[in-house]
């Protein structure tokens, strides 16, 4: 059974004039568990906006998403924006910040499991993180990797991430991608992954989901053949770049 | 601390002794520098500065503190819901606006001719303050914090105890601050008005009676009390929020 359903999705925005503005249009796509999926799409296309619906922050009005047949208010859901430096809280220390979900009621008993689920990670993935320092303290890419921690560690169904690493140079992105992809390998978390950049798209991803522009529909789903672990040596290969021509002339392709 | 730091003040005591030996303005306005230094520290020596300080710091401190106990929780709510900052809004702008010391008078008749009158002019011109940069501080918070804390199943209450409040201390740090600051303003100067105490009252009775150099080195503690006391707020604010700015 799919891990994630999500069925004729259909969202209006209404703005301060009275005109309704339609951001999503028939939105259906199955997730299977452990899946690591990627959208790309126009800018401005609403994919913001679908990943605020499969989180349950924005209402769905028309159709229905299904996170392990929960709905997503009801379903625990993960977010890494792009903007770390919001999304992360300064006053804290690193660790502080990676245990943030353990300071709540709902998980008041666990600290003591989140501290050592912390350690683990660290040691599994080889991470080290100066986490005795704050946010502030911390390059983006460390930054970065402290939220998703913080994510990780307390096992959402799924984990959607909006553009993470685009605030990135070029090298700690790249660095960041295999990061990822080293969690995604050992933690086998469902992720949702929204890209501008088609290359990170393609190398990350079991399906990569091209989107139309707005309203946001899917408008091919493309399997990604290249065998896992990745490295990121497959850039060179003619059939990525292929692939990449390929995913790029269908989003430019006029419906 | 900056060796150009001390470049201003000798450049303003050279500028005042330039004045006072070309008799540009008449001595008994302005006295000569030493005279004043000199009143300065015979002040100092003779300690009774001390107890006029103390007066005036002892008002400041409550007008102060008792702004923030009232103005901290008012602002955070008015924040929080802004339909209550909406219809309050215009009010909380006409008081703001309103020169404090005009109240004094009015205060006199409530609350008679002691510290009374004075601390609650000092509360009601700060506390607004403290009121305004709260409510600043939390309706600038930023959504994403809060949308994490959200996923993560944080309740209403803990979203807002654990992000908002924090993600609005250093605006409120900042009102803080400024009402400090505006604390010594008015209590200097509703000590004018009434009272036998206080850096204030000293000023204007060495006025009264052509005791200039006097006149001139209380005007020199108020303006060391004011400083002192925003840099000692600053240390203190650096310290506890030390995310302010980054």
């Amino acid at each position: 059974m799919a891990k994630i359903k999500i069925d004729n999705l259909i969202k209006y925005y209404s703005s301060k004039n009275g005109d309704s503005l339609q951001v999503i249009n028939n939105f259906s796509l199955e997730i299977n568990n452990g899946e690591f999926i990627t959208f790309f799409g126009p800018n401005g296309c609403g994919k913001t906006t679908l990943l605020n619906l499969i989180s349950g922050i924005t209402p769905i009005e028309n159709g229905q998403i299904l996170i392990d047949s929960k709905t997503p208010t009801k379903a625990r859901t993960g977010m890494i924006f792009q903007n770390y430096e919001e999304s992360l809280m300064p006053w804290l220390s690193c660790e502080d910040n990676i245990l943030f979900p353990f300071s709540l009621k709902i998980r008041k008993f666990e600290r003591e499991q989140g501290k050592e689920r912390l350690n683990n990670l660290l040691k599994e993935l080889n991470l080290e993180l100066p986490l005795k320092n704050y946010p502030y303290q911390l390059s983006g890419g460390q930054q970065q990797l402290v939220s998703i921690l913080r994510t990780l560690i307390y096992n959402p169904d799924v984990i959607l991430m909006d553009e993470p690493f685009s605030a990135l140079d070029y090298q700690t992105r790249s660095f960041m991608q295999l990061i990822l992809l080293d969690i995604w390998h050992k933690e086998k978390t469902t992720i949702l992954f929204v890209s501008h950049d088609i290359e990170e798209a393609i190398f990350l991803a079991d399906r990569l989901i091209l989107l139309n522009s707005l309203p946001t529909s899917v408008k091919e789903i493309v399997t990604i053949p290249f065998k896992r672990p990745r490295e990121k040596t497959i850039f060179e290969l003619d059939d990525f770049y292929h692939l990449k021509t390929k995913c790029l002339r269908t989003i430019e392709r006029v419906n | 601390m900056k060796k150009e730091i001390i470049i201003g003040p000798i450049l303003i005591l050279i500028f005042w002794y330039f004045l006072y030996i070309f008799k540009l303005i008449n001595p008994l306005f302005l006295p000569s520098p030493h005279s004043v230094i000199h009143q300065f520290f015979k002040l100092l020596c003779s300690l009774l500065v001390w107890r006029e300080i103390g007066h005036t710091l002892f008002r400041t401190i409550l007008g102060f503190i008792f702004s923030a106990l009232i103005g901290i929780p008012i602002g955070l709510f008015m924040g929080y819901y802004k339909r209550i900052y909406s219809s309050f809004e215009f009010l909380v702008d006409f008081f703001r606006s309103l020169p404090a010391i005009a109240l004094f008078p009015l205060f006199m008749f409530f609350f008679g001719i002691g510290d009374t009158a004075k601390i609650a002019t000092a509360i009601f011109t700060c506390s607004l303050i403290v009121i305004i940069n709260s409510i600043y501080g939390v309706t600038s918070t930023k959504k994403t914090r809060q949308l994490v804390a959200h996923l993560m199943e944080a309740n209403s209450k803990e979203i807002f105890r654990k992000v908002i409040l924090m993600d609005a201390l250093p605006q409120i740090f900042i009102g803080l601050r400024t009402s400090l600051s505006f604390s010594v303003i008015v209590i200097v100067a509703t000590e004018m008005f009434i009272g036998n105490y206080g850096i204030g009252r000293r000023i204007y009775d060495a006025q009264l009676t052509y005791r200039v150099s006097e006149m001139y080195s209380y005007i020199i503690y108020a303006g060391l009390l004011g400083y002192s006391l925003n840099k000692g707020f600053v240390f203190i604010e650096k310290r506890f929020i030390h995310w302010s700015g980054k």
